[in-house]
């Protein structure tokens, strides 16, 4: 499944393509940098946030299980109308991923929630 | 298929070319993947040439041919809409594969400078208004032959069917789907011509005089002319300035009003929403595309890694939407 390039992914692809002869363009080099940066805070926000996000989806869903299950659940009931994209419930629990994500991912990112 | 050329190489193509006047400082704008653009003079005139890349294969997707795209905006300026005349469209004798030229336009494009410098007031204060009467002049343009016609329906269908395909799972995303279609406009309706790529960052705009020219016409088609106003608000395109919700620079209240002023029909801003949804989830799901050619060649560098990150950008404004909505 590729729903995000991972942590591990981010670090893994900056090490596997930084040339050590000086080739990188500071362009570049910033956007490896900006990688490493989403990566170290995913480390640090990332499982706190997935737990918050677990919680919330137990109750959405009536049932246990990690986040990723969850999510995978939830997809299914919005698919199949289950759940309505404008139930109150589901639209607090997406404000919240949304800006918990945000928060590993471009937290200057200007919004309006 | 598209020859890669030096400066040099443009330069003795383009001497060939019934111009009129020497061609003089010849330099590359923009380098995109799939368009080049070239700055020159030739004699008195400042004119622009724009060429299908020599990686033009980069982007998925069909592209349609340049020719057309200067046919849209030769029948976009004789329909009174600001955009770059178009003085010689060329062949494939000529050596510069897919390509045309036009008038250059003096002004800024940059998204960002336009929405913060302090320079861009006085364009801002009217860059709305201005933007609401180009568009009702081109969505009155007789379309050229050829154009493909892409209502909400299809392009829903597309976006969801590369969604489904990526086999991610993100909530919102799945939410964004079932919004868009509970609110979609009956099939039928008539389609018009459509910019398909109206935002801020494809306009020319003069600091003081504000809109110049109408740019990059590459997207255009027939369809309903709600989506430009909606492109044009999607968050995506207001470069850190959230509450202007025109481009970062204006308001929608000004933009409706351009729009009726210079003669289109009235557009319920329902409409605009719908398409400003769908303006964020094309993002979102262009993220992951970004994201899937990241995980197939990770040592390409992590530049298409970090855009998979900004999925949550069009979470944020996709569940933005969705509560304003609620609230109505």
């Amino acid at each position: 499944m590729l729903t995000h390039p991972t942590a591990q992914a981010l670090i893994d692809g900056v090490a596997r393509w930084l040339p050590v002869d000086g080739s990188a363009s500071p362009f570049t080099l910033r956007v490896a940098r900006n990688a490493l940066e989403i990566a170290a805070r995913d480390l640090a926000l990332g499982p706190g946030a997935d737990v918050r996000a677990a919680g919330r989806l137990a109750a959405l869903l009536h049932r246990e299980g990690d986040r990723e299950t969850l999510d995978r659940a939830l997809v299914d009931a919005l698919r199949a109308g289950r759940i309505a994209p404008d139930d109150p419930a589901l639209i607090a629990h997406l404000r919240a991923c949304a800006l918990d994500s945000l928060a590993i991912d471009q937290p200057r990112y200007a919004h309006e929630l | 298929m598209t020859e890669r050329l030096s400066r040099d190489g443009i330069a003795a193509r383009l001497a060939a070319l019934p111009l009129g006047g020497a061609i003089e400082d010849v330099s590359l704008l923009t380098g995109g993947a799939s368009m080049e653009t070239w700055a020159f003079r030739a004699g008195d005139d400042a004119l622009i040439l724009r060429r299908r890349g020599a990686s033009a294969d980069d982007h998925p997707g069909r592209k349609p041919p340049l020719e057309r795209e200067a046919a849209v905006i030769a029948a976009a300026v004789a329909g009174g809409v600001p955009a770059p005349h178009v003085v010689h469209v060329c062949t494939p004798a000529e050596g510069l594969g897919e390509a045309y030229v036009m008038r250059r336009v003096a002004g800024e494009t940059l998204g960002r400078r336009i929405a913060h410098d302090a320079a861009f007031a006085p364009a801002r204060a009217r860059l709305a208004r201005q933007c609401g009467e180009a568009l009702a002049r081109i969505h009155a343009v007789p379309p050229p032959v050829g154009l493909e016609t892409l209502d909400a329906g299809t392009t829903l269908a597309n976006y969801e069917e590369s969604w489904r395909a990526s086999g991610a799972a993100r909530p919102t995303i799945d939410a964004a789907f079932r919004w868009l279609e509970r609110r979609l406009p009956p099939a039928g309706g008539e389609a018009r011509l459509v910019h398909g790529d109206f935002r801020n960052g494809n306009l020319m705009v003069d600091a003081d005089r504000g809109l110049a020219a109408v740019l990059d016409w590459e997207l255009a088609h027939l369809g309903d002319p709600a989506e430009d106003l909606g492109w044009i608000c999607t968050n995506s395109w207001r470069f850190g300035c959230p509450r202007r919700r025109v481009g970062g620079f204006g308001d929608l209240a000004d933009l409706l009003a351009g729009y009726e002023a210079a003669g289109g029909e009235p557009i319920d801003p329902v409409r605009v929403d719908f398409w400003q949804m769908m303006g964020s989830l094309k993002w979102g799901v262009m993220t992951t595309m970004m994201h899937a050619r990241f995980a197939a060649d990770p040592a390409a560098g992590p530049e298409r890694g970090v855009i998979g990150r900004r999925l949550s950008e069009a979470e944020a404004d996709i569940v933005a939407i969705i509560e304003r909505s609620v609230r109505c």
